[in-house]
């Protein structure tokens, strides 16, 4: 029996050594600053040949070192040197860190060392304020920019703490953190109006460019505005102007007035065009009384969305409407909104002057009501006379949740959050809910990121040192289910 | 009993030879750590340059405060006889009731924030390797973060008198630092301008950037507030001799503050904005210096009668101090002394945004409501001029040179000379008198007063004309320090004016 006991105890120790022997092997593991950019760490290892690697890393959140939070970092496959690289990291921060290296079932973890990040980074124009969001805390990030020249895109934190940036030496106007986890930026070197550029970016997580198309090269004649997006097969869409020339001399124009519409463009990563939309299709602008004051940006589209049958929703922020169009032939479907909806809409469900539309899991779509009265249908845009002032006094912007119901072509609202009036932005921004009891707005002429309950009550808010067109809640920046 | 030995002594030799195996075929890795971070990951001349910008950025605190929104201009002017303020939100500054100890805490937050983004600035750019630098140098850089700091702690003392003196950038919420005599301030503030006038270029075609004249200027005005007049008068002078600067001659005084006018070389040095929107980089400062009926302005602000009442015939600045005025809804003329106490001094104006919104009446008042892209005036050439007389007048009489420059001035505006033959404290009077006309609402009237030692007997002929029930004394020259600066800080010290 002792003797039996013996045997097995050797054979135990045997194992866990022949595991230990067998277990792929960690070299030389090399940690150096990335150029530029001071929340990314790059960590090279070292390993057996096709080994997976990644980093786990911790900081302590407790004085008595007691009480950590972990992260890994993305994985590298199948190699025996591994560029890997800690996407997200905060400032000033003290980590331990380990590196876990993995052949089939076997893993081996390196020794703990440690490196701290460094204390501030005031050219980059983001400064948290610990006091306006002490009350709002959420898992996963949140996704904006910064619009100013460097343009920078961020994403922060559920305590509001810097995880990433990005930046580039022209204007981010618009951007868009896609379902691939690359992110895309519609980008302008001047700062002036509005969203428009010459340039879509997209780079992977760690920062690298993936690809750039500009206005004028590759047969795109198109500038960019408004939105930029990856679809489901992985190609790029985005809104654009197109200019068309036609006689207005009916209306007191001229017989070749140009006039600025909008249009879907959809293309590949080759730079091809691989479907287009234009408004001029579909309306005549000869049928709008105001052509002649409304041309030159005719009915100002703001927001695309593709649903999962393949469908294009485009809001209009000129005529307070939202339009579906068939994704394969281009056709009108129903308009929603406006003067000359579709639907019939109770009185809570007019929107004016929305952004950032989509269509949620339920079917329903989910839009940012801005509120602003100038666009409210059936509003006189010609009576000059009264106070701007006095006209969005009173007006707020609303998270809206409406449910369309197709047979009986009505709308009625599902959900409403109004955001206090202090918080009211006459043109941009993006509302959306974090969880249940957590709705998140950008309240982009205010310079504000704002945290609210389903009430609307503030929680708490972040100040922007520039503004951003829109705020993206993000559950995760990248799967690490191999760590778990 | 034998075959189990033999399975035994099998099983053994089997482990031997796996291990003996697994030691034979190790791969050669040694685990070890190399290489470490960097102190800073800031390396290029953009970064450098988005630094700067971000110190540029607080001058203007969202377009809402400090410099914008006439925030600075209501405890500058806005205490004194040139600039009086009926809203109810300032009525407490106008009348001296200062006993909100917090009113002017945000303008003290604002300026602190400045100061460490200077702060932050220099330590950073100092890192960064010469080579990076391709368009500006690095001491060009830093001299521009210098001049920035400069200008902040030049409005905190002219404030607060004593302030804490912070040249190191802001690292945690160590407790706070207590204040430093006014006068190692001024050595520190006139080093950064001296340092600043020897490395920024000059003027280069705008006055929103820090320059050599920028710089000169300011350095004499620290020097004035101490009546260094010979040290300032040679400061006065490199500014002049630099040739880059002359007065708005080419159309009426009105339009120099016109926004297509920003960038005239008569202004030395401004506070620029984009006017990108309502929202962003806007200063908004057409809205606080006119009231409503006039062209939609929030302010119920403008030039006091007795200042008004002293202008000379034909006076072209009468072009922008309006006492009949046009009532923004059309119909009559009226009168403002009459609908609000005070005539309308419209250098900051709606209308003056002949570039965004031309035209007067609803229609332009409305349009782009809010953003102008209208420069705030630190410092123009016809307060230079100004200053020149002054202190030519204080350190050798009323001489030719005094005459030359205050003429220069008065000419512009359709005025002729001077009268000849004026005593020294008459030419004195005279000049402190065309400076009030002059510079009326640009926030330099409480430094002019204090310089020339007549504070509290102009001040308090100021609240005679007004009829306040209150009398000033030189307890009035700072502001309180704000109450929530000494709840947090106990090295904090209160000023006189915290007890009123």
């Amino acid at each position: 029996m002792h003797k039996f006991l013996l045997v097995l105890l050797l054979v135990f120790q045997s194992c866990s050594y022949i595991s230990n022997k067998l277990a792929p092997k960690i070299g030389v593991i090399e940690i150096k600053s990335v150029k530029d950019n001071a929340l990314k760490i790059k960590i090279d290892v070292e390993t057996t040949e096709g080994s997976d690697a990644y980093i786990q890393y911790w900081k302590y959140i407790n004085k008595e070192k007691t009480d950590s939070v972990i992260s890994y970092s993305p994985i590298s496959k199948n190699n025996s040197l591994h560029e890997l690289m800690l996407i997200d990291v905060n400032l000033n921060t003290d980590y331990n860190f380990n590196v876990v290296v993995q052949k089939k079932a076997l893993k081996r973890i390196s020794k703990t060392y440690d490196f701290s990040t460094v204390e501030k980074i005031p050219w980059v124009p983001y400064f948290r304020d610990v006091d306006s969001i002490s009350d709002v805390k959420f898992d996963g990030y949140l996704h904006f920019h910064s619009r100013q020249i460097p343009g920078y895109m961020f994403i922060t934190n559920g305590e509001g703490k810097l995880a990433s940036y990005y930046k580039n030496e022209a204007n981010f106007k618009v951007s868009k953190w896609t379902h691939k986890g690359t992110l895309l930026g519609i980008l302008s070197s001047d700062t002036l109006h509005f969203t428009n550029g010459k340039k879509i970016i997209e780079y992977d997580k760690f920062g690298n460019v993936l690809l750039e198309i500009e206005t004028g090269k590759d047969n795109i004649k198109h500038s960019f505005h408004h939105e930029v997006d990856l679809d489901e097969k992985g190609n790029i869409m985005t809104l654009v102007y197109n200019h068309k020339v036609m006689d207005l001399s009916s209306v007191g124009g001229t017989k070749t007035d140009t006039i600025k519409g909008d249009g879907i463009l959809v293309l590949n990563h080759k730079k091809e065009i691989v479907w287009q939309w234009s408004v001029f299709d579909i309306v005549n602008p000869l049928d709008d009384d105001d052509i002649l004051t409304s041309k030159e940006d005719w009915l100002h589209a703001n927001a695309l969305f593709k649903d999962k049958k393949g469908d294009y929703y485009i809001s209009f922020r000129n005529i307070s409407q939202v339009w579906k169009i068939n994704g394969k032939t281009g056709a009108l479907i129903w308009k929603l909104g406006g003067v000359d909806g579709d639907f019939k809409m109770t009185d809570e469900a007019v929107f004016s002057g929305q952004h950032d539309i989509r269509i949620n899991e339920n079917n329903d779509l989910v839009l940012l009501d801005n509120g602003n009265l100038r666009f409210k249908p059936g509003f006189e845009r010609s009576s000059n006379n009264r106070k701007l002032l006095d006209m969005n006094l009173y007006s707020q912007s609303r998270l809206l949740t409406l449910s369309i119901d197709t047979i009986q072509m009505k709308v009625k609202q599902k959900d409403i959050v109004s955001f206090p009036k202090k918080y009211f932005t006459h043109s941009q921004g993006s509302a959306e809910y974090i969880n249940d009891s957590l709705v998140v707005f950008c309240s982009t002429n205010t310079n504000r990121i704002v945290f609210t309950n389903k009430q609307g009550k503030v929680l708490g808010n972040m100040p922007l040192e520039y503004s951003t067109y829109r705020v993206q809640y993000l559950k995760e920046i990248y799967s690490t289910n191999y760590a778990e | 009993m034998k075959e189990k030995k033999i399975l035994r002594v099998r099983l053994y030799y089997m482990i031997f030879i796996c291990l003996i195996t697994l030691n034979s075929c190790n791969d050669d890795l040694e685990e070890e750590l190399k290489g470490q971070l960097s102190e800073s990951s800031i390396s290029t001349e953009s970064d450098a340059t988005a630094l700067i910008d971000g110190v540029y950025n607080g001058f203007l605190a969202g377009g809402w405060d400090y410099y914008a929104s006439g925030e600075l201009a209501r405890v500058t002017d806005g205490i004194t006889d040139v600039f009086v303020l009926n809203d109810s939100k300032y009525r407490n500054i106008e009348t001296y009731n200062w006993t909100d100890e917090n009113i002017a805490s945000e303008l003290w937050a604002s300026i602190y924030t400045v100061v460490d983004r200077a702060n932050w600035a220099i330590l950073l750019i100092e890192g960064i390797n010469e080579s990076a630098f391709r368009t500006a140098t690095k001491e060009q850089l830093i001299a521009e973060a210098r001049f920035l700091r400069g200008l902040a702690y030049f409005d905190l003392t002219g404030l607060f008198g004593d302030v804490p003196l912070k040249l190191e950038p802001t690292k945690s919420d160590e407790v706070g630092l207590p204040r430093t005599d006014v006068n190692l301030v001024y050595e520190q503030i006139e080093a950064d301008f001296e340092y600043a006038s020897i490395h920024l270029p000059g003027r280069s075609g705008t006055p929103g950037k820090a320059s050599k004249g920028a710089a000169y200027g300011l350095l004499a005005k620290t020097q004035l507030r101490q009546l260094k007049w010979e040290l300032a008068e040679d400061n006065i002078d490199k500014l002049i001799a630099l040739g880059e600067y002359n007065l708005f001659t080419e159309d009426n005084f009105l339009k120099l503050f016109y926004e297509s006018n920003v960038l005239d070389d008569e202004f030395i040095f401004s506070i620029l904005s984009l006017g990108e929107s309502y929202s962003v980089a806007s200063n908004h400062h057409l809205k606080f210096f006119t009231p409503w009926g006039y062209d939609t302005g929030w302010a119920t602000v403008g030039l006091p009668v007795e200042i008004y009442n002293e202008m000379e015939p034909g006076d072209e600045r009468s072009e922008v101090y309006l006492q009949e005025y046009p009532y923004l809804y059309g119909g009559a003329i009226k009168d403002a002394i009459d609908d609000f106490g005070f005539v309308i001094n419209r250098k900051f104006g709606t209308f003056n945004r002949d570039v965004t919104s031309p035209g007067t009446g609803t229609s332009a008042a409305y349009r782009n409501y809010g953003i102008s892209k209208m420069g705030v005036p630190v410092l123009r050439y016809a307060d230079v001029l100004l200053l020149k007389a002054e202190i030519e007048n204080e350190l050798n009489g009323p001489t030719d040179i005094a005459y030359d420059a205050i003429n220069e001035v008065r000419n512009r505006s359709g005025l002729s000379d001077l009268t000849d033959g004026l005593s020294k404290e008459a030419f004195r009077s005279a000049v402190l008198n065309e400076r009030a006309i002059e510079l009326a609402a640009e926030g330099h009237r409480k430094d002019d007063l204090i310089r020339q030692g007549v504070f509290v007997s102009k001040l308090n002929q100021y609240v005679q004309d007004q009829g306040y029930s209150v009398t000033i004394t030189d307890d009035y020259k700072l502001m309180p320090i704000p109450r929530t600066e000494l709840d947090l800080n106990p090295n904090m010290e209160p000023n006189p004016s915290n007890n009123f």
